[in-house]
């Protein structure tokens, strides 16, 4: 189930980041954060909780950098006029339109119920963690999928 | 004619590019009123005519399907369309929406052109260069 659901999340990760924030990305194999460089910059981290045949959870991190450049192709604003807040924000709508999308797709007996994207601070995301590496033209991001 | 239509979405980028878009719909000249979840649109309308409602379904304290209910309990709000935007788009739960009472479901990413044909179909043609701030169609989500 896991190998399926993650298909179907690196697809939805690949549209959404594509259509909604205009950033064509590729997949880059399995990483820790400081494997990948991402631990040395400013990160947002979010993560979604689910509930259905299976339960689980995502988590998406990316860099500050990224997140404000997907904040202004998201809301059309410049940069300079936005804040943390809509960034971090970007990133929890991105997880969720991602994860709602995927599993909307996915079949499933009981229907899958999502939670509330949370941030999650830097220091709940483990060095030792491992995660799926996005590249976008910006920089580096990583997602995760645990299944309970 | 300007509509008043009410945005209820926990996500302020959302509510955001909701805004965006519809203004790119040919609503420039509605009156765009917003709230973070349920309970906040409730205050809201406490205090503001909604000619319609767009809300999403997974926010905190009230989400949309109870924020749903709590409109159609209400005698004076009852008859307002309410849209759901949301990122499930599976049957039941769109069947659920719908049986509550919800006039429309449009799942996240969305167009433009499916907003400002949803709002029509709802509340009648709009007049689109009068009502139109922006002329971007090929403004899409």
């Amino acid at each position: 189930m896991k190998k399926i659901l993650m298909k179907a999340m690196m697809t939805s990760i690949s549209e959404v980041m594509e259509t909604m924030f205009f950033l064509p990305v590729e997949f880059d194999g399995e990483s820790t954060l400081s494997g990948c460089g991402l631990s040395k910059e400013k990160i947002f981290a979010c993560r979604l909780g689910f509930n259905g045949d299976t339960s689980g959870s995502a988590t998406i991190v990316a860099p500050k950098t990224l997140a404000a450049e997907m904040a202004e192709n998201f809301m059309g604003e410049a940069k300079k006029s936005l804040t943390d807040e809509h960034f971090s924000g970007t990133l929890t709508e991105l997880c969720n339109i991602v994860c709602g999308n995927a599993l909307s797709k996915t079949e499933s007996k009981i229907p899958f119920e999502l939670s509330i994207p949370e941030l999650i601070n830097e220091s709940e995301v483990s060095n030792e963690d491992i995660f799926n590496i996005i590249e976008t033209t910006v920089s580096k991001m990583a997602f995760s999928l645990e299944i309970d | 004619m300007s509509y008043s239509i009410l945005i209820v979405d926990d996500s302020l980028p959302m509510r955001s590019v909701l805004k965006r878009t519809l203004k790119a719909a040919g609503y420039g000249k509605a009156d765009l009123l917003e709230a973070a979840n349920g309970q906040e649109a409730l205050e809201v309308m406490k205090n503001a005519w909604v000619d319609i409602i767009m809300t999403d379904y997974n926010m905190p304290v009230m989400n949309g399907l109870e924020f749903i209910k709590a409109i159609k309990k209400d005698d004076v709000a009852k008859d307002i369309p309410i849209v759901v935007i949301s990122t499930e788009g599976n049957e039941s739960k769109i069947k659920e929406f719908t049986d509550c009472g919800a006039a429309g479901y449009i799942t996240k990413p969305f167009t433009a052109e499916a907003i400002r044909d949803l709002i029509v179909n709802i509340l009648g043609e709009v007049d689109y260069e009068e009502d139109s701030d922006e002329s971007d169609d090929d403004f899409d989500f």
